[in-house]
């Protein structure tokens, strides 16, 4: 069963200064995807090749200029409450994802009010469970944005995109403002998630490695259309120039010892 | 870290607050004469133990004019306060959040009490309405909401636009939840802390306005009156000048620390930091 289905889907901007000539400028063109359920999907693609605006597509804040999104058979129309029950994303930059002025708890419990309806009580038990499953410290529920790093406000993220238990979530280069060491750790707890309750990840990025790790299929966005879309596998290699700019741009794991030209007497 | 020079400036920012609304508040008990007494007697008096900062050319007794005259100089402020932050979240919100052919008219509308100069618009709204303390008061503030409707409306734009408000939509808030929990609060402190920056710059215009006879009228004690009243006699009894600026001083300045307080207060970085 798919749960996203986008036929010849198509969207741009219109671009312009006040004194410049407005032009249109196109971002996906005729893009056909399939995303089946529980599925943890790769989505890669360098920068401005049109990832985040295909994510504000399938949430449904942006409505394509031509094409059709289908979500669970029915054509997307903007953003449903039955819809966010089972779609939910993260978002890049955690710091401004959350208000400086609420706490975390507050936040985290924001779907759970309004799309799950739940009371006082109810949330502060889910979100107190929530905190636990992303290993995140109880206390942590009533501090602010401010008083959290970076790894823990981004973990507050998922268990916010969490919170209602859907059959997506979108990471929106959730990860990309991160270390290594705390990617690999979310990667694994997501991977968790997706174990014991059957969600399925969305990755957007431009990081193959990630891909690698945490998704069992790839495709590869470039000049607003999939140019790959392949299994993904220890052997895998990419045939689009643009997706092999991608794969050759993955760092080592271990950077091995640099070969350095003996320099000459005076240089 | 906090420093410790900025904790030290927000202290006396609030001590000095309080105690001005103590005086506006209890001012008629507190002060020592009768703030409108004459007594021709006992005029320009220097400072002696009767009179602690003598008296004046009526021989009104200085320190109880100073007094009594907080509740009329902090009063008009914070009135005219009120007025401006009321027109600016109003109109600013308006424009802001419906946007289209509504935030065009309203923002031209604030072009256009935004092309005079305060002082002027101010003096000119006065001839139109007449003298008198409450006409000052809506002078002043319909010479000063442009500024605040403006500002308003740029807040309200850029915090639309903010991820945590968009998270919120995705959690499946309305528009007026998300615009009630997200949007309005960070503009109201953002709003809060600049309003206390600039309760100063207002009370100047009301001293001033005041100083040039257009405000209060002259038995009735207020620190622009009273300047007013002193300045015939600015060669000989200069510290019945002093006085009542120093008052205007003060509170200025008290504001000005308390706004510094509370810009710390409400800017999440700072935030972080003095609660460690």
């Amino acid at each position: 069963m798919n749960l996203f289905q986008i036929r010849n889907l198509s969207h741009g901007y219109t671009a312009g200064a006040m004194f410049s000539k407005r032009h249109r400028v196109q971002v996906l063109s005729e893009l056909n995807l399939d995303l089946p359920e529980g599925q943890n999907l790769g989505l890669l693609g360098g920068s401005g090749s049109g990832k985040s605006t295909l994510a504000r597509l399938l949430m449904g804040l942006e409505t394509p200029d031509q094409g059709s999104i289908h979500f669970n058979g029915q054509a997307l129309q903007g953003t449903h409450p039955e819809f966010l029950q089972r779609v939910q994303m993260v978002f890049q930059d955690a710091l401004s994802a959350f208000n400086p002025q609420r706490s975390i708890g507050w936040s985290i419990a924001e779907p759970l009010r309004h799309l799950a309806g739940m009371h006082r009580e109810a949330c502060q038990a889910r979100v107190e469970q929530l905190l636990q499953q992303v290993k995140l410290e109880p206390a942590d529920i009533d501090k602010l944005p401010a008083q959290l790093s970076g790894g823990q406000l981004q973990r507050a993220g998922i268990a916010r995109a969490m919170a209602v238990g859907p059959q997506l979530i979108i990471l929106d280069e959730a990860l990309s403002n991160l270390d290594r060491v705390l990617q690999v750790q979310i990667l694994d707890l997501l991977a968790e998630v997706r174990r014991e309750s059957g969600t399925g990840f969305l990755l957007i990025t431009h990081d193959l490695s990630l891909v690698r790790r945490f998704c069992q299929r790839v495709v590869v966005l470039a000049d607003g259309n999939l140019v790959e879309d392949r299994e993904v596998t220890p052997g895998m290699r990419f045939e689009h120039p643009a997706a092999r700019i991608l794969q050759e741009a993955v760092l080592p794991a271990m950077p091995g010892a640099r070969q350095v030209a003996p320099r000459t007497a005076s240089a | 870290m906090a420093l410790p020079g900025k904790k030290h400036g927000m202290r006396v920012g609030y001590l000095l607050v309080g105690l001005l609304l103590l005086m506006a508040l209890f001012g008629p008990w507190l002060a020592p004469y009768d703030a409108t007494l004459v007594s021709l007697d006992d005029r320009l008096l220097p400072a002696s133990a009767s009179h602690w900062l003598g008296t004046d050319h009526l021989g009104r007794d200085v320190l109880s004019r100073l007094i009594v005259g907080t509740q009329l100089s902090l009063g008009s402020v914070v009135l005219v306060l009120a007025l401006v932050l009321i027109m600016g979240v109003v109109i600013g919100g308006i424009a802001g959040i419906v946007g289209g052919k509504v935030d065009m008219f309203l923002m031209r509308l604030c072009d256009m009490f935004l092309t005079f100069p305060t002082l002027v618009l101010a003096f000119f709204l006065i001839a139109l309405l007449g003298t008198g303390l409450t006409n000052v008061i809506i002078a002043i503030a319909l010479s000063h909401w442009a500024w605040y409707a403006r500002m308003v409306r740029g807040m309200v734009l850029a915090q639309r636009n903010r991820d945590y408000v968009l998270a919120s939509r995705l959690a499946g808030a309305s528009r007026l939840t998300r615009l009630r929990q997200h949007v309005m609060p960070n503009v109201v402190g953002q709003l809060l802390v600049l309003a206390s920056m600039d309760i100063g710059h207002m009370m100047l215009h009301v001293s001033g306005l005041s100083f040039l006879g257009l405000g209060v009228s002259p038995p009735t004690p207020e620190w622009g009156v009273m300047i007013n009243d002193a300045k015939e006699f600015i060669w000989t009894q200069p510290q019945l000048l002093l006085w009542p600026g120093l008052m205007i001083f003060i509170s200025v300045m008290a504001f000005n620390l308390l706004g510094d307080a509370l810009r710390d207060r409400l800017d999440p970085s700072v935030l972080a930091e003095i609660k460690e």
